[in-house]
């Protein structure tokens, strides 16, 4: 018999698909009046329906911090501890430690960098956590790849345990286009690389990669199409782009171009969808994460699973150069939509220079 | 220094050049005698056989005749020199990324139609085996396909029986490795009636070259030493690498993949005047190609590693 604890951030991702990087503080109440809904919910749903072993128990926060889910499930469990109408970051951190003192073997916590934070705050290394991303950034290394690998991870739960990483993002400073990232300290997980998303890399900013991104943004501004819109992705890779257009884009937000023109800057899934209906005929610009190869899931919550279900395979343009998508094995790609991450998998081509293309395998 | 980035042959030989009428062109001759020296030694037709400088520029001759509407395909990572010229000659490249543990590449699920493909046969820099018969037989149904055997003499693998039938397929080979050429870069091919284009303009090689073929074809018993001695070495030094914490993958050359999990491997070694190359420029970190050196060379790149390991 296994015991699992059960925390769920109910706001953590709200921000994402509403374009505000984040629900920290005062940004929760915001991303409610842009009509963001909770996301960690439905996040976990897609995990606790994977679980197949028979020996498990949970011991869970309370309403829609875990319980509420969790009922649903022939799981047997007990509420830990108690929660008012709004969670707040001491409710978890609160939580964490009661549900520790239980005794479980591990903690499940569903949310984002801001989320990981508050459960290292609270139980160090002393239990093992898995780190279920449905945040808006998910940098952290110690978050697995997709709802199915952290099922995967607690049905095969084990004895073997490495220390990862958690990242401090400055949201703030994100908002204002700025990845000011720092290492806030280490929790312990599964070792299973395989199921680990792996830790963000900073982007190549010698010479050379920065000539290849001039010459990859040279190739796509050669090849734009007249009257398609074309969704761009975060990255200094995709602000080449619009660089050598000379037009303005977020360098961490979603912008959207047409004609040679941001027709939206710093776009929520609303403006995307929107825009979409309007002109039809769409493509999508991203680059990987470097580090864990994700193009979709991880600090671009805007292009959204319902976002992609309107996007062929063939119109999804990857850029990247070469020392940076050379050194993943694959792709990664954590929509939240299981059927769209699937029919996006397989082979695509990356773009690393001017006419070069990778032949690379895309994962979810 | 002890450079075990080259994939090159350590054992020296010793070569008479004469740099003889220096002022007057190879002759027809001269270059005949070569054509029948490397059709002996390869058993491909004379008839059908290219020399050039280097493996580089006989790919270049293909891209060359035949790139009209045609993407090149090759494996990343590589090292292949061509590449430049293929893009700046206004050819689509796509390279097909290589991935460990199985270092197999899944064809089936590619759809490669009107491509030159280049494929090295033992993979470099894994020193594994991409493709097999039966495969190379659909590739070339709408492909061209160049086979890379620069490690055909450590291998003992080649599809030359595959040119009489396969009108699109080349194999191209190289004296630089274990005939220890390496400084002169000769380079040959034999290819399928359909690329017969290829065979327009004429075999470039000068005089020294040509001497130094004639003396080292005639040499087996450097090229079979050479094949025995790197056959020995690289047995031992794979066993004493899996107990040194640097996990070898298997290999059909004369180098060899390894990866560890020991920090800065190559700089460490490189601080200890031993160069290995470090594949993570444009591949996967942790990854390394370690050259065959000769035995001392080994010797020491096994007490380093322990070195590094305290």
């Amino acid at each position: 018999m296994i015991k699992v604890g059960l925390i769920v951030n109910p706001i953590a991702g709200m921000g994402g698909k509403v374009g505000l990087k984040g629900t920290d503080g005062k940004m929760y109440e915001k991303a409610l009046e842009l009509g963001a809904k909770p996301v960690t919910g439905p996040r976990l749903e897609n995990v606790l329906k994977l679980i197949t072993r028979k020996d498990i128990f949970f011991y869970t926060a309370p309403k829609k911090m875990g319980e509420d889910y969790l009922k649903e499930y022939n799981f047997p469990y007990e509420v830990v501890g108690e929660v008012g109408g709004e969670t707040t970051v001491n409710d978890t951190k609160r939580l964490a430690v009661e549900i520790k003192d239980r005794g479980v073997d591990v903690i499940v916590f569903v949310g984002g960098d801001g989320t990981a934070r508050d459960i290292l705050d609270a139980v160090k290394t002393e239990v093992p956590v898995i780190a279920v991303p449905s945040g808006v950034k998910m940098f952290s290394s110690a978050f697995v790849l997709s709802a199915n690998a952290a099922a995967e991870m607690i049905n095969t739960f084990s004895d073997d345990f490495i220390e990862k990483e958690i990242l401090d993002i400055d949201e703030e400073a994100f908002r204002n286009n700025i990845l000011d990232a720092k290492y806030y300290g280490t929790v312990l997980v599964p070792n299973i690389e395989k199921l680990l998303q792996g830790k963000k890399a900073a982007s190549n900013i010698k010479g050379i990669a920065v000539d290849r991104k001039k010459e990859v943004a040279k190739y796509i501004i050669e090849n734009l199409n007249k009257d398609c819109l074309y969704i761009l992705g975060p990255g200094t890779t995709v602000k080449e782009i619009t660089d050598g257009l000379g037009v303005r884009k977020t360098l961490l937000g979603i912008d959207v171009l047409f004609n040679g023109e941001i027709v939206c800057f710093d776009a929520t899934e609303r403006d995307i969808l929107a825009l979409m209906k309007e002109h039809g005929n769409t493509k999508i610009i991203v680059t990987p994460i470097g580090g864990s190869g994700f193009i979709f899931g991880r600090g671009s919550r805007q292009i959204s699973a319902e976002v992609l279900k309107g996007i062929q395979k063939e119109d999804i343009i990857i850029v990247s150069t070469l020392d940076k998508v050379g050194g993943l094995p694959c792709l990664r790609i954590d929509s939240g939509d299981r059927s769209v991450d699937e029919r996006l998998s397989g082979e695509i081509d990356v773009l690393v220079d001017y006419n070069e293309e990778l032949v690379m395998e895309v994962k979810c | 220094m002890i450079d075990l980035t080259g994939n090159e042959n350590p054992n020296n030989r010793d070569l008479i050049v004469e740099i003889e009428k220096a002022n007057r062109y190879v002759s027809r001759e001269e270059t005949e005698m070569l054509l029948g020296l490397l059709a002996d030694y390869s058993g491909f037709l004379k008839d059908r056989i290219i020399v050039d400088y280097g493996t580089d520029r006989l790919v270049e001759r293909v891209i060359l005749k035949y790139h009209k509407n045609r993407t090149l395909y090759v494996i990343n990572p590589n090292e292949y020199g061509f590449i430049s010229f293929a893009k700046d000659i206004g050819m689509k490249v796509k390279r097909i990324q290589l991935i460990p543990d199985a270092l197999k590449i899944d064809w089936g699920k590619m759809d490669i139609k009107n491509a030159i493909l280049v494929i090295d046969y033992p993979n470099n820099p894994t020193g594994n085996l991409l493709i097999d018969e039966d495969r190379l037989k659909k590739l070339l149904e709408d492909n061209i396909v160049i086979i890379d055997e620069a490690g055909y003499e450590y291998s003992n693998l080649t599809f030359s029986k595959l040119i009489d039938d396969n009108e699109n397929l080349c194999i191209i080979r190289t004296l630089d490795k274990a005939v220890g050429l390496a400084g002169f870069k000769i380079g040959y091919m034999t290819f399928g009636k359909g690329l017969m284009k290829c065979q327009e303009g004429s075999n470039v090689l000068n005089r020294p070259g040509i001497m130094a073929c004639e003396q080292a074809l005639k040499d087996k018993d450097y090229i079979e030493k050479t094949i025995e001695r790197n056959k020995e070495i690289k047995n031992r030094l794979i066993k004493a690498l899996n107990e040194s914490d640097v996990y070898v993958y298997e290999s059909y050359a004369n180098y060899f993949l390894v990866r560890t999990e020991i920090p800065d491997f190559s700089l460490k070694l490189r601080n200890r005047n031993i160069l290995i190359k470090d594949l993570s420029g444009s591949w996967l970190k942790g990854y390394y190609r370690i050259s065959m050196g000769n035995e001392a060379e080994m010797a020491e790149l096994i007490n380093t590693i322990n070195e590094i390991k305290k």
